[in-house]
């Protein structure tokens, strides 16, 4: 099925080409988009995919972060979202998107999370029972297997869960995308032994079977519109002096480019100037930690087990990657002595998160040209929270056996007990924290009412007639979880919901 | 260019200082490719943020040259490290420094071994 994949990608930047046409423009590759071209292209559909990253097939996948991360993220993983603190904000730009570059989680969206939405933004249809159906579709297309914990690799998760259990919190083994992981640890960058089912692996073959093509190193700048009807995207392919224009132009548009340059899109095309007011993320913070017998936790995968006592707080905690880069970033406000000591540590070291749902809100600026500034203030609840999920998260790993803790605070000493973690987090300042995001969403949220939401619950945009958004961006909120599960739920949901009404 | 020679210098002045570095294989070509990693990362920041991280650097780059007669690039590692010392004391000096310090780590491990068993990787 890939070979069908490598078949439909087609560079217009290496092409005299200008102009394409078709029924349906699925701007983005990612888990929205990816599931948007397949449902369509299998019902019978002309698709065209549009990507502003390049096809990197699984076999051109090594080991080394740096490179990859060249490859698979843009501006190499290098975004601020600028505030106090600026936030660290990875993207991925490439076929498949998000679905490369992440863990390959398929969570189902936490019930309470739906009813938020049915009672605030009116979602109807959206309930657990009926997505259900939804969830088991992405569930079997992708593979999805709980986790189970092994002897010999992802020992720090089990640390993590046997803590969490002595402590009586709840802590469960994950839902995850794979098929045959061997422990490679490399899921940021890309998994090299493929066993990651991202979109590169399971519905962009299947939308390219079936006759849909995919044009890459192709960036949408405008969509032109009238009436409220969108009749083609601009898009810009080549660099430099090889930059040049080409038009797609389309029937139905499906806005799928990331909660961040949907609504850049949007806004750049006078098409909504409420898109993007209120960008919703998670915020990841990053503890190191060492402990008292060597765990060899580089031997292992992103995320086995997830404590999740506190998740109606809107916080989850887990072991993550590690390798020498990771440590090294996630210890980057530390001088060197202290990576090398930690280093020098390796088998002793472990990496954990705590996935924080942010009440902060982003805005994206889109007036300064092709990229958009990203900005946002930290809400005032927001401080308190992330000292809590520190301070819990310490207390995890001291009673998960850790004897030092290197905390995302700027400038702080190591902590070796509860009194000088306590004391360390009551000290600090916010803007001190040291924090990293690879979830936002909600930046073009659904609802049943137009005043209120960007997204009609058919996934419509409600200032277009034929602009449909099928992306992070839609979700309502953002959802203490990681949001591929959903996302691919909601996107199957809408292009049924599409498909019965506008059979071919 | 001054602001790239100041962005190479403080790439330097962000590896030189881990053990190591000091046991590296090449160390020049390691030394070539954290700073052609970090150049590129800034050269692919949108404009808004481009222009202004290299207009700083160019300045720093100048108040080097004026106070110690060579580019931070050039400087010996030890008066290199003096003088991103006395920089940190300038506003915003703080997030050029963080741009540049995370693209160069996460190059330098690309470029040399960890310590054993430490790449998650088995051997194929």
């Amino acid at each position: 099925m890939t070979s069908a994949l490598a078949a439909a990608v087609e560079r217009p930047a290496d092409r005299e080409r200008v102009r394409y046409d078709c029924e349906y423009l699925v701007v983005g590759t990612g888990a929205g988009g990816s599931v948007a071209g397949a449902r369509l292209a299998e019902a019978g559909r002309d698709v065209i995919f549009l990507e502003e990253g390049a096809y990197h097939p699984t076999g051109s996948f090594v080991p080394e972060v740096g490179t990859m991360t060249a490859r698979l993220y843009r501006n190499r993983g290098v975004i601020p979202i600028l505030g106090r603190p600026t936030l660290a904000f990875g993207e991925a730009c490439c076929v498949g998107g998000g679905t490369v570059i992440n863990g390959g989680l398929i969570w189902r969206t936490p019930p309470w999370v739906l009813e938020q939405w049915r009672a605030q933004a009116g979602l109807v249809g959206y309930g657990p029972e009926q997505l259900a159906r939804q969830f088991e579709t992405v569930e079997r297309d992708l593979h999805v297997v709980t986790t189970q914990l092994e002897a010999d690799a992802n020992r720090d998760s089990a640390r993590l869960h046997a803590a969490a259990g002595e402590l009586g919190w709840k802590s469960v083994l994950v839902p995850r995308a794979v098929k045959g992981c061997i422990n490679e640890n490399c899921c940021p960058t890309g998994c090299i032994a493929g066993a990651k089912q991202s979109s590169v692996q399971t519905y962009l073959p299947r939308a390219a079977a079936r006759g849909a093509r995919i044009l890459t190193g192709c960036r949408a700048v405008r969509i032109v519109h009238s009436g409220g009807v969108a009749s083609r995207v601009v898009a810009e392919v080549g660099d430099g002096p090889t930059r040049r224009r080409v038009e797609i132009r389309c029937e139905r548009l499906v806005l799928a480019a990331g909660a961040v340059q949907t609504p850049h899109l949007l806004r750049r095309s006078r098409l909504s100037k409420r898109a993007g007011r209120s960008l919703q993320f998670h915020m990841n913070l990053k503890i190191v930690a060492l402990f008292d017998e060597p765990l060899d936790a580089a031997r292992g995968t992103i995320f086995t087990t997830q404590v999740q006592e506190f998740e109606r707080e809107g916080l989850v905690m887990a072991a993550s990657n590690l390798r020498p880069h990771y440590l090294a970033l996630t210890l980057a406000h530390q001088p060197n002595a202290t990576i090398d000591r930690v280093l020098g540590d390796f088998r002793r070291a472990g990496g954990f998160v705590a996935l924080l749902q942010a009440a902060s809100r982003a805005r994206i600026e889109s007036r300064l040209g092709d990229q958009p500034l990203l900005h946002y203030r930290l809400a005032r609840g927001d401080a308190a929270a992330i000292v809590r999920a520190l301070e819990r998260l310490g207390r995890l790993l001291f009673r998960a056996g850790a004897v030092e803790l290197y905390l995302p605070v700027a400038g702080s000493p190591a902590v070796r007990s509860q009194p000088e973690l306590d004391g360390l987090l009551a000290a600090a300042r916010p803007g001190r924290f040291e924090i990293q995001t690879v979830h936002v969403m909600a930046s073009c949220p659904m609802g049943s009412d137009p005043a209120r939401s960007l997204v009609s619950p058919a996934g419509r945009l409600w200032e277009a007639r034929n602009v449909f958004v099928s992306d992070a961006s839609m979700l309502p909120s953002n959802i203490g979880e990681s949001p591929q599960g959903t996302i691919m739920a909601f996107a199957h949901e809408i292009w049924d919901r599409h498909l019965a009404e506008a059979p071919q | 260019m001054l602001w790239r020679s100041t962005l190479s210098g403080l790439a330097l002045a962000h590896i030189e200082t881990l053990d190591s570095f000091a046991t590296a294989a090449s160390r020049e070509a390691v030394r070539a490719e954290v700073v052609a990693y970090v150049i590129g990362a800034v050269e692919g920041l949108p404009p808004y943020y481009r222009v202004p991280v290299a207009g700083f650097a160019a300045w720093i780059g100048l108040l080097c040259l004026v106070t110690r007669g060579r580019s931070l690039a050039d400087l010996a590692p030890a008066t290199r490290q003096r003088q991103v010392a006395l920089l940190r004391r300038l506003p915003f000096f703080a997030l050029l420094e963080k741009l540049v310090r995370s693209s160069a780590l996460i190059r330098y491990f690309d470029l040399v071994p960890g310590p054993a068993g430490a790449s998650g990787t088995r051997p194929r």
